[in-house]
This record gives structure tokens, sequence and C-alpha cells, in this order.
């Protein structure tokens, strides 16, 4: 995924909310170490740049009693660092890259465990294995927010998803490339009570509608498939056909309505040209006439004519 | 010895003054090049700062300032609150080469120009077009074809260009409080405008489809508050949420090109006033009226919990219910004068009254879902869920038994609205032994749908899976996975295929039995620090099978590859470059018949299939070279995407066609797309700094749905002028079209 194209002039810079690494506020007095514990300070005497690198992020921002800052610093992560700065060699602190993912995890979700973490336990991702640190770097992140391992979401769920992110790049897209949506804005990939991850609702159709909310309804008429789920005829990762549909109308249509005349005819090149049944087949296929394939509230609806 | 440092900027930056020029070139569809923004010529602006204090966080952020896509953001943040504000444009550019002869009066009325409707009534123009002189007549042989494709409609010369677009302005504020260490209370407000235009299709007959601009007016209020408390043990979280839709144009009234008053052939019920055949022949009425989205809302309430437990086990949960309600007043059975009088109204009763002035239509939800989650040993996990979601349509039914077919024709051939109920459960449970840097998870799930208004009234999953997962080392990372899906449904109703004018063959797709494989591979290998290859295979496979499926889809396919390589050599270059391939492919069946009695409707030599196969190859490459001499950066990005589908039309019925001289294949789909930008940034003093930025598109499309295709059988390429009169039809020349669009940015920066 060729994130970079992506920023453009626009973007070109990071967002206000990662600008200011080297000009983080002034350290307060750390908090008085505990037994083993050895401060942020004494980290830093080696590992150069952490602390500052730490300072600029929600971790560091002391003055919340939540933050590991307000806690014991990099040992609220990492543990004690008593006996590995008297020996680095030998005792290491908790290293996240060589823990199990349910240890790694379980650090993390100590803190991040309410708002939309709270159901990463039993989640998809939690289920495959997947890492907090796989996706999220809390020392060099390279997005503007979340400290995400790449640029921007789309350029880190490549790594997994690639027929999917693929898909953004087909003719008929949502506004992701463009910058005006990203993955989270439909997905929580930390856990979510619908399928697929998504953020909202409990079903497809009442995540899709809370941007499209025109189609929501409920009407008077109501096309089955539309009350089931939007994704039997969408695609909204992207697609080659219009209106993002997974086949091209007419055919998108004729694979549920053989019913008779117009619905089942073989819509070919002879029609197209030389037949007012041709309408069936331009512009907007089936939809040229039944409009409000979505649902209808015209008493006249039931064939969403109208 | 301790990690490599993490790099920090050179420059201390505390914010950014970015403004610049914009200019843009495009050849042909230049909304198509514009879609999601907007590339005007003009100054550019990007501001961003942030000031950190030890109390306190804050951040602004705007750019486009003044365009349709412009953004605002503001962040604040102390020790207790949370306040963040962001103010997003979204256009959606449709069209800048859309012509029609619609006016837009206001309140959802387009009329059209009297005289011009006066003249197609009397048959002294042609309006929509299959016979000039003589609407409306079918094009029945290509020999009308091409006369109606000589003769413009009067409504050509009338049609006014107007650009075809759409605006969201979103504007959102969220804020939290943390009470306490446990307790915090976070509330969102986000009010969404949707304005502008959008294709609408309005039809009068089968022969009389128009496309219009409809104009859009509305705004959705969404509200979030939620309260939380959370300690190491667990967490609780009582949330609501609503969501307010409102549409301040309700109704679309439109003008009839081919009548300036309601078609009246003088005669009596049945065969009058109105035609009988007006649903056919476009003898309908002076305008018709259609209901637009109705202002609707939603209300949730919903109790979320996590407890942990000992032995690394967790349970969390949510019980969650909504309310969906719209109320919006309905539109009479007709505006047709030669339906709304006396005669008609005796012998069609139904329709001297609605049954019902308010759509009353309401559904309740309840949702409610559990994990149980537990690792008693490093070796095990086992991971269950279960899952209940009712979906209640309480909506009255509607009696429409006589109706009004597309505003022209009073029938008896309606029926009463249906409610579709859905209550799915599902229950899914994993192991997961680790071995090693290993997982081998196997797991099982039960899916079941009961449903009202569908043939099968219960459908139900068997989901068997199986994964193997890598931890990522720095050598190898692996994840494969292999799912086994099988669906079958009970409580099939013949009469519910039948009743609908459906062969009894056919099987919807979204319920059908079938059987579904699935597999994927990634692999992502790290030989040496600088260097990351990964290669993702993924296919699958659904097969409809059930029985007495003979119509409908039949299988679909997909097979998908990807490679990617990323290449840091040092701190200051990335580059990178993708490879990948997607094909599709599906079969569907389908007979051309009347229906029963005609014998057509049995006769097997009337099926016909459709085999569609997609081909998608896409690749993408970028370079980065940061710190070139003193402070500059350089970013180039190249995307392709090239795709092709053909539809390939086959059996008996495709034969016969084919052996009478009236059938002529559909071309393939085509559309190759090319992006490339160049962003380079210096800082000539350590405060101010120079941009360039180019970016080129190249957009080639080919679509036999795209109306202005030409010639003996139409398929010469699309031309870029849209033709409104296409054969029974009055369109906006909306469409697929190519483009080549080219924008350049001069920017100074300056930073502080």
């Amino acid at each position: 995924y060729s994130a970079p194209s992506d920023q453009g002039p626009v973007l070109a810079v990071a967002p206000a909310a990662n600008v200011s690494i080297s000009q983080a506020a002034p350290a307060q007095a750390p908090p008085a170490p505990q037994a083993g514990y050895i401060g942020t300070e004494a980290c830093a005497t080696c590992h150069e740049n952490y602390d500052k690198n730490i300072e600029a992020t929600k971790h560091g921002f002391k003055a919340n009693e939540r933050t590991p800052a307000a806690q014991q610093g990099c040992e609220t992560c990492h543990g004690p660092g008593e006996a590995h700065a008297a020996d680095p060699v030998k005792v290491k602190p908790k290293q996240f890259n060589k823990l199990s993912t349910a240890e790694a995890n379980a650090t993390c979700t100590t803190c991040h465990d309410r708002a939309k973490h709270a159901l990463w336990e039993g989640s998809q991702h939690d289920q495959r294995n997947v890492q907090c640190i796989s996706c999220h770097s809390v020392h060099s992140g390279k997005s503007p927010k979340a400290m995400l391992k790449a640029a921007n979401e789309p350029a880190l769920c490549v790594t997994c998803h690639a027929p999917i992110v693929k898909k953004l790049n087909r003719f008929n897209h949502m506004p992701v490339r463009e910058g005006k949506m990203q993955c989270s804005s439909c997905h929580n990939t930390h856990g979510s009570t619908n399928v697929k991850l998504l953020k909202n609702g409990t079903t497809v159709d009442e995540a899709c509608t809370t941007c499209h909310a025109e189609k929501r309804g409920p009407y008077l008429w109501e096309h089955a498939p539309v009350s089931n789920s939007c994704v039997t005829c969408h695609d909204p990762h992207g697609s080659n056909n219009d209106r993002m549909l997974v086949a091209k109308s007419p055919f998108l249509c004729q694979r549920c309505h053989v019913t008779s005349r117009h619905p089942p005819t073989v819509y070919d090149g002879y029609l197209l040209n030389n037949s007012s049944n041709g309408n069936k087949i331009y512009g907007k296929g089936c939809v040229n006439c039944h409009q409000q394939i979505h649902g209808s509230n015209h008493p006249n609806g039931q064939m969403f004519l109208r | 010895d301790p990690p490599t440092k993490p790099a920090l900027p050179t420059t201390p930056q505390n914010g950014l003054f970015d403004v610049g020029y914009r200019g843009t070139s495009t050849d042909g569809d230049a909304a198509r090049y514009e879609r999601y923004r907007d590339l005007r010529d003009g100054a550019t602006t990007l501001f961003s700062t942030v000031k950190n204090t030890d109390t306190y966080r804050f951040s602004a952020f705007a750019s486009n300032m003044g365009y349709h896509d412009q953004r605002y953001q503001v962040g604040y943040f102390n020790a207790k609150t949370t306040f963040n504000f962001m103010w997003d444009s979204i256009p959606t550019n449709f069209s800048y080469l859309t012509t029609t002869p619609w006016t837009d009066t206001g309140g959802g009325v387009l009329t059209l120009d009297d005289n011009a409707q006066k003249a197609v009534q009397a048959k002294t123009a042609v309006g929509v077009p299959c016979a000039p002189g003589a609407p409306p007549a079918a094009c029945g042989n290509p020999a009308q074809a091409q006369l109606a494709k000589d003769n413009r409609s009067i409504y050509v010369g009338l049609a006014k260009p107007f650009d075809m677009q759409m605006r969201r302005d979103a504007a959102s504020v969220d804020m939290s409080y943390a009470a306490t260490k446990a307790l915090g209370i976070n509330v969102g407000f986000t009010s969404t405008a949707k304005t502008g235009q959008q294709p609408w299709a309005a039809s009068f007959a089968f022969n009389n489809v128009n496309e219009l601009p409809l104009p859009l007016d509305q705004r959705t209020n969404e509200i979030t508050a939620g309260l939380e408390w959370a300690n190491q043990k667990g967490m609780v979280r009582v949330a609501y949420d609503g969501s307010f839709f409102n549409n301040n144009i309700q109704t679309l009234t439109w003008d009839n090109p081919l009548f300036f008053t309601d078609f009246n052939n003088g005669l009596a019920p049945p065969t009058g006033p109105f035609d009988p055949s007006g649903y056919s022949n476009g003898n309908g009425p002076a305008r018709g009226q259609m209901a637009l989205s109705p202002n609707n809302q939603l209300n949730a309430v919903g109790i979320t919990g996590l407890y942990k437990m000992p032995s690394h086990t967790t349970i969390n949960g949510i019980v969650r219910f909504t309310d969906m309600t719209s109320n919006a007043t309905l539109l009479p059975w007709s505006t047709n004068s030669s339906i709304n009088n006396p005669a008609v109204l005796a012998a069609f009763p139904g329709l001297k009254a609605l049954p019902r002035s308010t759509a009353e239509a309401e559904v309740k939800g309840m949702n409610a879902m559990f994990n149980f989650n537990s690792r008693p040993t490093k070796l095990l996990g086992l991971q269950a869920r279960y899952r209940y979601n009712k979906h209640d349509n309480l909506t009255p039914h509607f009696d429409a038994e006589e109706y009004v077919r597309f505003d022209a024709v009073p029938e008896e051939t309606g029926g009463e609205t249906e409610q579709f109920d859905v209550t799915n459960q599902t229950f899914d449970a994993t192991a997961t032994l680790s071995v090693a840097a290993m997982a081998l998870r196997v797991g099982y799930g039960y899916d079941s749908f009961d449903r009202t208004g569908r043939s099968f009234s219960n459908m139900s999953d068997n989901k068997f899976r199986m994964s193997v997962d890598t931890l990522r080392t720095q050598y190898v990372t692996l994840r494969a996975g292999y799912d086994y899906i099988q669906r079958k449904g009970s409580g099939f109703s013949q009469s519910a295929i039948e009743d609908g004018g459906a062969q009894p063959g056919l099987r919807f797709y979204d319920e059908a039995d079938r059987n579904t494989n699935k597999a994927s591979v990634i692999v992502i290998l790290s030989p040496i620090d600088i260097l990351n290859f990964s290669a993702t295979v993924a296919t699958g496979r659904e097969e409809y099978k059930g029985e007495g499926h003979e119509f409908g889809l039949l299988t679909a396919d997909v097979n998908d590859y990807t490679f990617n390589l990323d290449l840091t050599p040092n701190d200051y270059l990335d580059f990178g470059v993708t490879y990948g391939r997607s094909d599709f492919s599906s079969l569907q069946k389908s007979r051309n018949a009347n229906p029963p009695p005609d014998p057509t409707w049995t006769d097997p030599t009337r099926d016909w299939t459709l085999d569609n196969g997609e081909t998608v190859n896409n690749a993408s490459a970028y370079l980065d070279v940061q710190r070139i001499g003193k402070d500059g950066n350089l970013r180039l990005g190249w995307d392709f995407s090239d795709a092709s589908n053909a539809y390939t039309l086959g059996g008996p019925r495709t034969a016969s066609l084919a052996a009478a001289g009236q059938f002529v294949p559909l071309p393939d789909v085509t559309n190759q797309w090319n992006r490339f930008t160049v962003d380079y940034k210096v800082f000539l003093a350590k405060n101010v700094g120079l941009g360039l930025g180019y970016w080129y598109e190249k957009f080639e499309v080919s679509d036999f749905n795209t109306i202005d295709t030409n010639g003996p059988v139409g398929f010469a390429a699309p031309t870029g002028t849209p033709r409104i009169d296409w054969l029974g039809g009055l369109m906006t020349g909306y469409g697929n079209r190519p483009y080549t669009g080219q924008t350049v940015f001069v920017r100074l920066l300056y930073r502080f």
C-alpha cells in the first residue's frame, strides 16, 4: 500500500497532536519510586530519548493519574528496573517483543480495558494471536494518532488484510484514499458488539446507517435483503461496479429476480442499442425505475417505483 | 546494550503554517478526478499547532480552509477532562458534464418547460425519443432505434448544464471527564448536513425513464452519552445513543416530459380515462410524486461489562435495546386527475382514502453478546461467545391491494406490506493451543436465523475453522487460516417464492443452502532488519446447491495474491513496492419466460446463464527520502489498478437469440487507474521552507452502462460527451467517463 502518496500536501505534516516531540512539557518531579523501582530518569541514562519520546504522548502526561507517567514511568509497563540497572546484561526488564501474546497484551489491558478496548478479550484479533504491539509502537509510532506502526491505518491493516485494503483503489470506493475516512471509521479493531468488528450498532445495517441514516427507515415497504444486510448487494471496501455493488446491474438483481418478462430477460448488446428495453441495462439499470430499492414510504411503493 | 534510541526531530516544532497556490488541469471527467475532494485553483492553507504544559495539552489543525473539503480540529485535555472538536467537509462530485431540462423550483419540485411538454403531448415534437414525432412508441427494431438516435429530443436544447455535487458537513464534539480514577463520563454530539444534488431515477413507464438532479437537504444529529466505571477487576459502562435524521425534502414532484396534462382517453373504467397500459407505453400523468427518505430516529440504551477472574479468565458482555421509528406523513395514492375522479374511485374503492395517514413504522431490537475468555495455562486458550440479535418489526400492515402503478394506472395487483423480522443467535467456541511461538486454533460456530417474510423461515450456518499463527519474530511470521461454512435452510415455503412470481427453482442467494470454503496464508519475512517481504494468498468458493435450487446464483469464486517488499536501508530512506491480483468469477442461471400458463414458463430452452469473470491487477510503489541536503524531504508514490470484467451469456436461450440474429455479446467492462504523486519539502532556513507538489492521475474506462456509447451496436469507447436522450430515456449525462488530471502545489512553510 503506497501510504506516503496518500498524504499529499494536506497531510504532509503530522497533525498537531504529534508535532511537538522535543518541546514536551517540563519534567515534573517523578513519583517516588517503590521498592525495586528506579524511576524514569535512571532508565533514560542508558535508554536515551525514550523518555522524551514518551513525554510527548498521552502516556507521558503526568497530570493524568491514569497514565504510566503518573505512576512508575517506564517501569509501569516494563516492570521494576533496579535489578536490570544493577546487571543490564543478565537481568532484562519486561521486553514486549519477547513475551507471549497473552503476557504482552495483559500489560496493556491493565489500563486499556474500558471504552473502545472493553471487548478486546475474545475478539477476533485476540483469537488470532494479534498483539497490541503488532499494530502499535508506544515509542516510535509513525501515525498522527494512536501510535501506529505505519503512517496511516490502511498502510497498517494491509499487512494482514491485503485483499480488502487493495479494494480501496478500485473505481468506486469510500473516501479512504482521499484521507476523509479510515479503517477505524467503521471498524473497532479492539473488539465490538457487531459482526466483522464493526464499530457501531449490532448489525451491518445499523453500522452503515450511522452515516447513511436516510436509508435507515423503517419503511412502509421494505426490501428483504436491505433489512437483513447491506453487504448482500454492496462491497463497502470498493468495487469496479457503480455504487460499490458486488456485481453489475442488472445482473446483480437477476441473481434473485427470476420472475417473468423483464427481470429474467437476456440483456445483451442487441437490447442495449436497439430497444427501449435498453433502459434496463444502461445507466442505473434496474434502478432506472426501481429507484427506491432501499425501501419506500409511498403507498404505491410495493415495487419500489415511488 | 540498550536498544537503538528513537530518532527525534532535528528542529523543535510547535506548529506549522503552510500556505501556497494550487493549480489543477483536467482533461475529461473533472468531477471524477475530484470525486471526494476540492482541487480548484487557488490558495491552499494548512495550519497546525500544539501547546503542551504540565497541566494541559492543546492542539489545533486546519486544512483546505474555505474549500469543499475543509477540515478543522481542536483538541484539549488536562488531568480530568478531554475535549475534541472537528468540522469536516466531504464533497461527492458526481459530474460537471451533466445537463438537465428540469428546473428545481424549490421544495423538491422539478418542472419542465410548459411549451415543450405541450408540443410533445401534441406530437409536434419529440420528447423522450423512440420514434420522432410519435412518442411514446417502442424501439422495436434497429431501424427505429437508429431513427431515434438521429432525432434529438426537444428537451436537449432546453437542458441546462449544471454541476452535480453533494457535500457532507459534519461537526462533532466529544468530551470526557474522569471523575475519579475509576469513574468516567463521556458525551458526544455530531451533526451532519447533507446538501446538494444526487442522480435520481424518476420513471413514468417502462420506456420513459428519467434521471433528475435530486435536491438534498438533510441533517442527522447524533448524541452519545456513557457512564463508565473500571478498576483492575472489571468494568461497567452504561450508554445511550440517539440518532435523529431529518429530511427537509421528503417529497419529489416532477414533470412528465411526455404530458403537460394527465393522459385522458375519455373512456370509463376499466379502459379509461387512464390508459390501462400507461405503465408500459408512457401514457401517464402530467407529473409524478415520490416519497423520499422519511424522518427517522434511533434510540439505544445498553450496558457493557467486563469481569476479570483468576487463571487469566475474563467474561465480558453487552445487552442493548434499540428502538427505530419513522412516522412520516404518507403521500396520497395519486395526484393524477384521470384516477382521482368519482368513476375511477368507485371502481377502485381502496384508493378513496389511505388506510392510515402516517407510516407508523417501528422496529425494536434486543441485542446481547457474552464472551468467555480463559487462558488457564500458557499452552491453552479457550474462548466462547454467545450473541443474540432480535430485529422485531412492529410496523402495522398496510393494505395496498389496490394501488397505482407509476402514477399512471390503478390496479388490483398490489398487496400488503411485509415485516421482515430476524432473530439471530450465534454460538462460537474456539480452543487455542500455543506451542513455542505458534498458536494453533480450532473453532466451531453455529449461527441461527429465524425470520419472517422470507422463503426459508430458518437458516443456520455450521462453521468450522482452523488457523495457525506465529508471533512476529525477527525472521518470519506466518498466519494461515481455513474456514468451512455450511448453510442450510429449513421451513422452506415454495409459495413464498411463487407468490412473488418467481420460478419455483429460484433460491435467493442471501439465504440459499450453500457451502463455503475459504483459506488464506500470509507470510512475512524479515531476513534482515532493513528488509521486509510479505506474501498473501487467499482463495474462496461459495457453492449453492441446495435441494431444488436451479435458478439464481450458483457459484462464486475468488482468488487473491499480494506480494509486497519494503526496504529501509537507513533512517532516511524508505522504499516499497506491491503487486497484487484478484480474480473473481460467478455463475448464475435464469429463464426468460412469461408467467404460467404460458408454456415458456416451464420451457428449459428458455434458460440462459451468465458467467461473470473479473480480473483486477494492482500495483503500488513509494519512495521516501528524508533529510535531502540539510533539511529536505521527498516523497514519491505510484498506484495502479487495472480491471477487466467479462460478461459471458450462454445457455439455450442465448443460442436461439443468436440464431435469430438478435444477440450481440456484451463487451468487457474495463478501467485502468494510474496515480503518481511527488511531494518535496525543504527548509531553507531554520523556520522557513518551500514545498512543491505534483499529482497526476489518469483514468480510462469502457462501460456499456455509460450512456454515450455509439455505433451500430454501440460499443465504441465513451466519447466524454454525454448524450442525455437515449432510447426511451432522458438522463443527466452522469456516467463513467475517462479523465486525466494534474495538480501542482507551490507552498511556503513556516514552522515555529
